[in-house]
């Protein structure tokens, strides 16, 4: 992640939890990243492009947002991140759209609405935190009453870090 | 190696932007909602069908949207996730090389019938603006239902 990349990290904490969650619980957990990121993307347009050329494209870095969720040990989490980086001009009023998460700057954690100092991912992580946190909590803490003590421990191994693999492209 | 990834161009969606609008254009702010979700279901199913045993290489299938060429994204940055492989198979025979094409193929006729529905509607939407004296990029922007959904 580049520093300017927008992050959106949720921890939810369950005491006395000491397994990662089975595959019905871990559902309760990609159901809410869902809505979770649908309230994001659904939030984030709407700007005003100050500046934009007009034959730029526009929603840049409502298209980057991305989620995971970490369901193999407490806190677990939901993850959205935003690595938008902006467009390239080709020259003859054509632009390129850069791909996220590549080459060159990231902007979305800078974002904000016109007259407001308060950056859009911030806005964003209070409303998560106040409107679909609790929620979730409350229904994985339910979903986990139901499964108790059906889930054994794994312990997996890491292997050492280097470039993606890039697959043929599909279309 | 650290990671895999996957890119799903879908040169028929700009196909069908250039018929219904007359020319290439980016996409609406709607019609990236659509495509996302889909890209969100396929990065649900592959994580379905990935080994429960891995489950942090599970966890990290992730998707988003680029638009030149329009495309859905789909990655995994666990590092070791290049290996995983069914019980009974090989790392010579990498699951992700398969399945993703599998969940893709299972998904296409779908994805594209909503991107032009949701194609339809945005050029319905810009003739609309339009008619009220606003440009396409406020449609495109999202802004424009802002504008409406304010009043």
């Amino acid at each position: 992640m580049a520093r300017a990349d927008a992050s959106l990290v949720s921890t939810i904490d369950i005491e006395g939890m000491i397994r990662r969650l089975d595959d019905a619980e871990r559902a309760v957990l990609t159901r809410h990243q869902r809505a979770v990121l649908k309230f994001v993307r659904g939030t984030w347009d709407g700007w005003e492009y100050a500046g934009r050329p007009k034959g730029a494209k526009t929603g840049i870095s409502q298209a980057a947002w991305a989620a995971s969720v970490q369901s193999t040990e407490r806190p677990f989490r939901l993850e959205l991140v935003n690595q938008a980086r902006g467009f390239e001009a080709l020259g003859g009023g054509r632009y390129r759209v850069l791909k996220p998460g590549g080459a060159g700057d990231g902007y979305a954690a800078y974002v904000h609405r016109a007259g407001s100092s308060k950056l859009e991912q911030d806005v964003l992580a209070e409303a998560i935190a106040t409107d679909y946190i609790p929620k979730l909590k409350a229904d994985l803490i339910a979903e986990i009453q139901r499964s108790l003590g059906q889930t054994k421990r794994k312990k997996l191994r890491r292997g050492a870090a280097g470039p993606r693999r890039a697959g043929r492209t599909l279309a | 190696m650290a990671g895999v990834e996957q890119t799903i161009i879908l040169p028929s969606v700009e196909a069908y932007i250039v018929e219904a609008h007359g020319s290439a254009r980016g996409l609406s702010s709607a019609e990236i909602n659509v495509l996302a979700e889909w890209a969100d279901t396929i990065a649900a199913e592959i994580a379905d069908a990935w080994p429960v045993d891995t489950s942090t290489s599970r966890d990290m299938w992730m998707a988003h949207i680029e638009q030149d060429p329009i495309a859905i994204f789909v990655y995994n940055d666990v590092d070791y996730v290049e290996w995983v492989h069914y019980a009974g198979g090989s790392a010579d025979d990498p699951l992700w090389e398969a399945l993703i094409p599998e969940v893709w193929d299972r998904n296409r006729a779908l994805v594209i019938a909503a991107m032009r529905d949701a194609i339809d509607a945005t050029e319905a939407e810009i003739r609309q603006a339009r008619a009220e004296g606003y440009d396409e990029r406020s449609v495109l922007s999202g802004r424009y239902r802002r504008v409406r959904a304010a009043v």
